[in-house]
């Protein structure tokens, strides 16, 4: 056992030396490795991008999240600041903006060195290395930052993970968790996203701890109230999907679990993540009817097999609507499943009329 | 779920085994004649169906693809219900990987019984054999003996990348589901009672036996 623990932990320590790579040098380049996100192969320089308007908005939109980073105190309780997440944060700010909603700074602080220990501490007793070295070959490995193996990001992924597996063990490593480390890689460096990753397991707000425990309560919960949400806003789609046996247990365990990430094209992703990151666990309800809602009338002729490729592979690479127009719809959904009380988990959101 | 209608049949089969053996790259490959190095994770479940011409009829195979984390457990035993056959996977460069493998029978076998009591037909799947071969699946008796003595009506050595022996071990088992029917349904035929009208004993209770 020992020895293929160990077998396991070589490679991630002879690999090379992230500031000796010289792909990873500079921050600019980092920033355009995200507009491509993990489209492979549809390369698109952002300097070649034609259209002109929108880059200018994206410059306009950066330049007033550069303001409100600044002064984030300012800022962090403003309705300005949230209608700003909503539309979209721009890339280079968002690793910042990020961690300034997630406090991750303060988390950092307070746990000082504590980071540098728990790597250690994984080295020599997680159980969980063979799980995670397995995992993380198979992490985004269409993005350009986790497509070498033992790959300077991939390394940063690696001890995470197993930083994160000693130092929360009740959690300890679950899948799911890699995806998300990753896409928090894909803005912050290695410290900071284990802090955020911390943060979003265990912060009143996200509280993904409980979808990621032995048992998973919290993604049973989620997936019931889902259930009854659609019971009771669409009920002839869920007539339908539990004619074709199609149970939330199957479309939407990655949905919560890693909140959209493999299951919406990747623009829209980041967009469901600037809010969850804002909003917290409200989204994933949200998101999941909102999904349902707009596709309903195509998934209402679809049979089993039908509902699993649309659902689970179509909208990854096109959501048939743009993403600002899903956002708004999100928002809209939002509004509905606040006005009915739905976002009180627990309660019976909708009493047996 | 069985549709039998125009001489369709429709099986449900498992693929299981440890994290990271190959199960999803199984299943894509046999689905879809295809393999990528960059599958995801499965995280809980996942199905594909794949259609067969066999002996003149229609088998749809829905294939379940199960999560390999222990974790999930508890959480993809719910979709073992109604299957017909399983196929267990392994992975020939981790020897510890093939150490579940009878973990994994077991809790099949404890989760899953046909309708006449027995287990469901399962194959054992020696899979990426293209990266080199484990000592233990050169010795094809010692492989043998294993599989007779934990159950599985087959093994072969696969490979998803290479597309080795993957129709093979599907047609293996399937021949073996449709075998395993036939017996159920002759063990039902030969457990159920017929009851039948004897005629001189005359009706002597009420209405039903009424002279027409």
């Amino acid at each position: 056992m020992f020895s293929s623990l160990s077998a396991a932990v070589e490679p991630w320590s002879k690999a090379l030396n992230p500031s000796l790579h010289p792909r990873y040098s500079g921050v600019s380049f980092s920033l355009c490795l995200c507009l491509q996100g993990r489209q492979g192969g549809v390369q698109i320089d952002p300097w070649e991008d034609a259209d002109y308007s929108l880059k200018q908005l994206e410059i306009e939109r950066a330049e007033k999240w550069l303001k409100m980073v600044k002064k984030w105190e300012k800022y962090k309780a403003s309705s300005r600041m949230v209608k700003r997440v909503y539309k979209g944060i721009p890339l280079q700010l968002r690793g910042q903006a990020w961690a300034l909603m997630l406090d991750v700074e303060k988390t950092k602080k307070e746990n000082e060195g504590k980071y540098e220990k728990m790597k250690e501490q994984a080295r020599l007793y997680s159980s969980e290395i063979k799980q995670i070295d397995l995992d993380i070959n198979r992490t985004f490995r269409n993005h350009i930052m986790f497509m070498d193996r033992f790959g300077v990001k991939q390394q940063s992924l690696f001890h995470v993970l197993s930083a994160y597996s000693v130092y929360n063990t009740e959690v300890s490593y679950c899948q799911g968790m890699s995806q998300i480390a990753a896409l928090l890689l894909m803005f912050m460096n290695e410290e900071d996203a284990f802090w955020a990753l911390s943060q979003l397991l265990t912060n009143q707000k996200h509280a993904m701890h409980g979808f990621f425990v032995p048992g998973f309560p919290k993604l049973q919960r989620y997936q019931s109230h889902h259930d009854q949400i659609i019971s009771k806003l669409i009920p002839k789609l869920k007539k339908h999907l539990d004619k074709e046996q199609m149970s939330a247990g199957i479309y939407s365990t990655k949905w919560f679990l890693q909140c959209f990430i493999d299951r919406t094209p990747f623009t829209l992703t980041l967009r469901l993540w600037d809010i969850f990151i804002l909003e917290g666990e409200r989204l994933l309800t949200a998101m999941s009817y909102t999904i349902l809602k707009i596709h309903r009338k195509r998934l209402l002729k679809m049979s089993l097999e039908e509902l699993r490729e649309f659902l689970q592979e179509r909208i990854v690479h096109t959501f048939f609507y743009s993403d600002d127009v899903i956002v708004e719809q999100l928002q809209v959904s939002m509004a509905e499943l606040r006005k009915m009380k739905c976002f009180q988990l627990g309660t019976n959101c909708f009493p047996p009329s | 779920m069985q549709t039998n209608h125009h001489k369709e049949r429709l099986y449900k089969i498992l693929v299981i085994g440890d994290l990271g053996v190959g199960k999803t790259s199984i299943i894509k490959r046999y689905v879809h004649h295809n393999f990528s190095p960059n599958y995801r994770a499965t995280i809980g479940v996942d199905f594909a169906l794949k259609v067969l011409n066999w002996d003149q009829e229609t088998v749809r195979l829905q294939l379940w693809d199960i999560a390999g984390q222990e974790r999930f457990g508890n959480m993809t035993r719910v979709y073992y219900r109604e299957a017909m056959g399983a196929f267990i996977v392994f992975d020939v460069t981790r020897p510890a990987s093939f150490e579940a493998v009878t973990k994994w029978k077991e809790d099949l076998d404890s989760k899953l019984t046909l309708t006449n009591g027995k287990h469901v037909a399962t194959v054992l799947l020696a899979n990426k054999c293209d990266q080199g071969r484990d000592v233990l699946t050169n010795n094809g008796i010692k492989m043998e003996q294993f599989c007779q003595e934990n159950g599985f009506v087959g093994w072969y050595e696969t490979s998803a990348k290479e597309n080795i022996n993957i129709d093979e071990a599907a047609n293996c088992l399937v021949k073996h589901i449709i075998a395993s029917e036939k017996d159920m349904l002759q063990s039902e035929v030969s457990d159920t009672i017929t009851p039948q009208l004897e005629k001189d004993k005359g009706g002597t209770c009420s209405s039903c036996f009424r002279s027409q």
